[in-house]
């Protein structure tokens, strides 16, 4: 009974549709229509996708597999850098004093490097101290009343400053303190460090390259996808033109569905992201107890999994938008 | 309403399909389009809906000149045109209600509305109490009555047919042709392709006859012809 009057009075405004839609706010009746548009295709490539589910299931398998194995890679060289940083910051840099260096001279040095801000802390070793300290760790007793004259040099163990974190900060420190005229030899066992960082840094082109080349894949996946799916429904899409259209009414759904493709593709990738790290963290704590220092896996993070899903939407987005405007252009000449 | 000057159409192959055609349908006129197969007459239809162009001449519809109508508003000139055809041409994986509404969903209606008015098209067709069957569970009459509703539901004021009643028997295109009187009688245009002289002999409508391309006869009302395009 309440729905009669209304639809009434509005079957008597419907043949002056135009003119009253345009009385009221022009913008929120544009937005309302893009709103309602953007839903209805949303909807219905979902249904077309819900319609075949082994097909679209085996897509976004593929789709989330071949994304899956740059994120891993992606990620596990975020931990490898995050640890070997650490290990830069632990470097350390010996200062081997001249032999016979006056006492005074020395202290003025330890004063002038503690008051360098690249400096964290110096730690100053006397012969005496080396030569016990090399009698503990030799197992030899009694070397130095063996020995004529302590053979050692007084050694300044020096930590370069937090900022100081780059091979090559390190090595400048280490030209600046071979500079100093007490300076004998300031050894630096570095280059392990070095070869990793290059290993690192080789690796970290080396997973760029194949994200790019497998995002590419994905792109040319949801492509090929598409392209079938518009010539599965090129009747539809001839009808639809027919009965007026827009060329960007018949590719909204398409790309919606390129995005929904990309979207569950990315999610694949994270659950096996997240499960390939799960497996991991246990024998990755066990091999950290051994070297007795702890070590814990990060993953995905939320930054990184919202990143990834918004790249694999952007993928399929452009792999539909690439496919559809091709055909859409092929279609209009006839 | 539609006017055709002098249109001529030759195909890529070399194939004449139209030579030199010229007629007038006002505004609220209801016409028949006779001729053999291969006559010319889908070739004119798809003039009208600028799915093929004229090689020389002009076509006007509805006071636009569609030999300059650029290729971006011809989805709101279609928008205007209600095109049956032979074969009803439905979607399979919609329902008949989803069928019918795609003009006003194209159009972008509000739900509302196109609930309204989907329903007074199919209840004109006789099919409101198959809403929600798919076009694969109706006969043949049916189909074509969901693709008259799906033509009319937007209230265009052409409606163009190539050959609605093909494929339905003598009782069925009677009901057809009877549906579309009745639209012509609330103000649209009518333009049917037809060769079944014998049914839209008995109606009294104007009929235009294709020969080889040719427009031998427009029909009853010549003098309104000659006289429209001594205006121009």
């Amino acid at each position: 009974m309440s729905r009669n009057p209304r639809s009434k009075s509005k079957s008597q405004g419907s043949d002056n549709s135009a003119t009253t839609k345009r009385s009221s706010s022009i913008y929120e009746n544009w937005f309302s229509l893009w709103r309602q548009r953007h839903i209805q295709a949303l909807f219905t490539s979902f249904t077309k996708m819900k319609r075949a589910p082994l097909a679209t299931m085996l897509t976004v398998f593929v789709i989330g597999i071949s994304l899956a194995l740059p994120s891993l890679l992606l990620v596990l060289l975020r931990n490898a850098q995050a640890i070997s940083s650490g290990w830069a910051n632990s470097t350390q840099i010996s200062l081997f004093i001249k032999m016979n260096e006056p006492d005074q001279s020395v202290q003025q040095l330890i004063n002038q490097l503690q008051a360098d801000p690249d400096i964290a802390s110096v730690n100053y070793i006397s012969p005496t101290q080396g030569l016990q300290q090399f009698e503990g760790a030799s197992g030899f007793s009694n070397l130095e009343s063996a020995l004529p004259n302590n053979p050692l040099p007084a050694v300044l163990e020096i930590k370069p400053a937090p900022n100081i974190q780059t091979p090559q900060a390190v090595q400048q420190l280490v030209n600046q303190l071979q500079q100093l005229p007490q300076a004998d030899v300031v050894q630096l066992d570095m280059q392990w460090v070095n070869r990793l960082f290059a290993m690192l840094n080789f690796a970290k082109h080396a997973v760029f390259g194949l994200a790019v080349l497998l995002g590419l894949g994905v792109v040319l996946i949801i492509g090929n996808t598409i392209r079938l799916a518009t010539q599965n429904n090129r009747d539809e899409i001839e009808i639809m033109k027919l009965i007026g259209a827009t060329n960007a009414f018949v590719r909204r759904p398409f790309l919606y569905t390129g995005i929904l493709y990309g979207l569950a593709g990315g999610i694949v990738a994270w659950i096996v992201v997240e499960i390939l790290f799960l497996s991991l963290n246990g024998p990755i704590a066990n091999l950290a107890q051994a070297y007795q220092t702890s070590l814990s896996l990060k993953g995905l993070g939320f930054s990184g999994t919202l990143l990834l899903w918004l790249f694999a939407a952007g993928l399929g987005l452009t792999g539909a938008w690439l496919v559809v405007s091709r055909y859409l252009n092929v279609t209009r000449a006839d | 309403m539609i006017e055709f000057d002098n249109v001529s159409k030759r195909y890529p192959n070399g194939h004449d399909a139209l030579k030199q055609v010229s007629f007038h349908i006002g505004k609220g006129e209801m016409a028949f389009l006779t001729g053999h197969s291969g006559a010319g007459k889908s070739t004119l239809l798809k003039m009208i809906t600028v799915i093929e162009k004229p090689t020389t001449g002009r076509v006007f519809v509805n006071g636009h000149n569609l030999s300059q109508f650029s290729s971006w508003r011809v989805p709101q000139l279609r928008r205007s045109i209600g095109v049956i055809f032979q074969n009803p041409n439905l979607l399979d994986e919609y329902t008949v209600f989803e069928n019918v509404a795609l003009p006003l969903v194209i159009a972008g209606y509000r739900y509302q509305e196109i609930g309204r008015r989907v329903r007074a098209a199919l209840d004109k067709v006789n099919l409101l109490n198959k809403e929600k069957y798919y076009p694969a569970a109706l006969s043949g009459g049916e189909q074509q009555r969901v693709g008259i509703a799906r033509a009319v539901v937007h209230k265009p004021a052409v409606l163009l047919a190539d050959e609605p009643t093909g494929n339905l028997d003598p009782q069925l295109s009677a009901e057809i042709m009877y549906l579309f009187e009745q639209f012509n009688q609330v103000g649209v245009s009518i333009l049917i392709a037809s060769h079944d002289l014998a049914l839209i002999g008995r109606l009294q409508h104007r009929i235009m006859t294709l020969h080889q391309g040719c427009m031998v006869s427009t029909g009853v009302r010549i003098d309104y012809e000659q006289e429209s395009t001594q205006q121009e």
